[in-house]
């Protein structure tokens, strides 16, 4: 489904159903390098139970057209338009990795609007290496070996793929390769500064976003994420006392190692809010 | 709980190992290993070889669809296009796949796909054939039966699509079974944009509730309709037992492979000095016109395959086939055991399986000989 954000064509990925109206809508943000369809297993399914989903593809990222966009501020301000522009008012945020700082940022700009968090693969601050930051810069190819390396509990075959035949972490490095045909001007290195220096994070000392947040709030941290380690969230956890915090067995990309496992913690989580 | 007292007990102890959705974890095991040694993103286990090409043609091309394929493609799969998939109204132009001028000239407005084969008689120029098909909007399809993901991975050369046999990957001739491996390299959004083709993947289907297959999977579109659509349509999919065999194979793959290769480069260095022998078409000699390609896109070996033209004609080859005594007469390929075959009025086609080169060069110079003096 296609909307007008700014000016710009902006992409959300709305799988078939029939929204009831007294379903929550959910609105799900990728990470970075990534589009929509690391969500397809979730949005599906909540679209099945009647819930009105988008899954969006962040400006510059697959289908929406345009720049990326440099801060996770900046993005967060585009997704209320994206909600804006869809007749959304008020949904649940799923938002995974830089998509995460997206969704608590976008609820720390509009506090209406925000049903509920749930924010996963999140840590604050997202701090994204030197050797990281530089190799996305010159050598997009070999960030995206990394990076997919890191973001997987294993890249042999462990667990069967969902859907079936699927080998994770093979379809994760091809999607990010796309990222990259689709778009040459260093989306990758664009996404990590937006990551490295989203400010608003959890620092209770910094009166920011997370403090401010007010709506319910769920982690799903994969046990054994090496980009984003549970280890690595608990500040920004703390500073969202109400929070609740679920772990699933995988490495950062939950939605597609685990996809029963995530959909499942969704589904208690979006259930709990009535 | 224990005991038939238990409510719904006897139902559910049928239950007990069953796996989430139905889906055979042999398969889904065997599908996705392949997919990772290919480098794709997805595979789907079929029951031939011949049942993955028809799955991967089906899925993209339909009556009045159009096909270019290697004039060079074993007779099973030639014979599928030239002649099962027209009576269906999917016509295939065969080109001659060392010229990619050629692959252009056959493209049609209705041209869906590519189709090749490596190791060949004539090594398939992969790189320069795939950029003539993805700079009109075509994605590459690649028999790799012969090579294995452990002589050549096809997607690493700008293939987008592999289908295999079971010979090799099984480990066993007379294996049976096939793979159908998606690179996730072709842009299908893209191309229905620009040329209106491959609506099936990228247009609400009504028959899956209006899901569309290319929004739900940007890179395993393809993967999704085939298994939804194809193979459902067309039942070619796999036993657990055979999906097993191949498992078990694969653990041996790269050990088996390394034989196979080094005993046809033994065979055919001996059968291209031999007084007999009027050709060797093996891409592991230095006089194959396509060795030097051969020898980028094959670095570990050139396969198994060794095919040869004697001197004296049919009766020859005939006479020659009849003396042999270690190699079998069919053309299964893929097991321990070396076999021949006739291909063609003169030519002889060797499989070299895994036995003793000495032993098996023994018997192509006493089977050689024999055949010349019939003459």
């Amino acid at each position: 489904m296609y909307f007008n954000v700014n000016g710009s064509t902006a992409y959300a990925f709305s799988a078939p159903g029939t929204p009831a109206p007294d379903r929550p809508a959910i609105v799900f943000v990728h990470g970075a390098q990534n589009d929509h369809s690391v969500w397809t297993a979730q949005a599906r399914w909540f679209a099945a139970q009647d819930h009105r989903v988008l899954a969006v593809d962040l400006p510059g990222h697959g289908r929406s057209t345009g720049p990326a966009l440099a801060t996770v501020e900046q993005m967060a301000a585009w997704l209320l338009g994206l909600l804006d522009a869809a007749g959304v008012d008020r949904a649940v945020l799923a938002g995974h990795s830089m998509g995460s700082l997206i969704a608590l940022e976008a609820a720390f700009q509009a506090p209406a609007r925000a049903l509920g968090l749930a924010l996963l693969g999140s840590t604050w601050p997202m701090k994204v290496s030197d050797t990281l930051l530089e190799t996305a810069r010159t050598d997009e190819e070999a960030a995206i070996d990394m990076v997919n390396l890191w973001s997987h509990a294993g890249i042999a075959p462990a667990a069967p793929g969902t859907p079936p035949g699927f080998w994770v972490p093979g379809a994760a490095r091809r999607l990010m390769q796309r990222l990259s045909q689709l778009n040459p001007a260093q989306l990758f290195h664009t996404d990590f500064v937006a990551c490295n220096t989203y400010a608003n994070g959890g620092n209770a000392a910094a009166a920011v976003a997370a403090a401010a947040v007010g709506c319910p709030t769920l982690f799903v941290q994969g046990r054994r994420d090496m980009m984003t380690p549970p280890r690595s969230a608990q500040a920004l956890v703390a500073s969202i006392p109400h929070a609740r915090v679920a772990t699933v067995d995988c490495g950062h990309s939950l939605m597609t190692e685990r996809p029963d496992d995530v959909r499942a913690t969704l589904q208690d989580f979006v259930r709990g809010l009535d | 709980m224990s005991g038939p007292n238990y409510p719904g007990f006897t139902t559910l102890a049928l239950h007990v190992a069953a796996t989430a959705q139905g889906a055979d974890p042999a398969v889904a095991r065997l599908e996705e290993r392949v997919a990772a040694l290919e480098g794709g993103v997805a595979g789907i286990a079929t029951a031939t070889g011949q049942a993955a090409l028809h799955l991967a043609v089906a899925t993209l091309a339909g009556a009045g669809d159009h096909v270019v394929a290697a004039q060079t493609l074993c007779p099973a799969a030639r014979g599928l296009l030239a002649h099962g998939l027209r009576r269906q109204c999917i016509a295939t132009t065969f080109v001659d796949p060392r010229d990619p001028a050629a692959w252009q000239a056959a493209i049609r407005p209705e041209t869906r796909l590519f189709v090749g084969e490596v190791p060949g008689h004539a090594v398939l120029d992969i790189p320069a054939v795939a950029a003539v098909a993805h700079a009109h909007d075509l994605p590459l399809l690649v028999d790799a039966t012969l090579a294995t993901p452990w002589l050549l991975k096809p997607l690493d050369h700008g293939a987008d699509l592999v289908v295999h046999g079971a010979g090799f990957l099984a480990g066993q001739q007379g294996a049976t079974g096939g793979l159908l491996v998606d690179g996730g390299t072709f842009d299908w959004h893209a191309a229905h944009a620009r040329t209106g083709r491959y609506a099936d993947l990228c247009e609400p289907d009504p028959r899956f509730d209006g899901r569309v297959f290319a929004e739900e999977s940007t890179v395993g579109a393809f993967t999704l309709r085939a298994r939804a659509a194809g193979l459902s349509d067309f039942g070619a999919a796999i036993g657990t037992h055979d999906a097993t065999v191949m498992l078990r194979g694969l653990e041996t793959l790269g050990l088996r492979m390394d034989r196979h290769v080094a005993g046809a480069r033994e065979v055919a260095a001996t059968l291209a000095a031999h007084p007999a022998v009027a050709r060797v078409d093996h891409p592991g000699l230095a006089t194959h016109p396509d060795h030097a390609l051969a020898r980028r896109l094959l670095p570990r070996g050139y396969g198994a395959v060794v095919p040869f033209a004697l001197h004296g004609g049919p009766a020859a080859a005939d006479r020659f086939l009849d003396a042999l005594t270690i190699f079998a007469r069919s053309d299964g390929t893929g097991g321990a055991r070396s076999c021949a075959t006739r291909d063609g009025a003169d030519t002889v086609r060797l499989f070299i399986g895994l036995e003793d080169t000495d032993d098996l060069r023994a018997d192509l110079a006493r089977a050689l000989k024999l055949a010349q003096k019939g003459a």
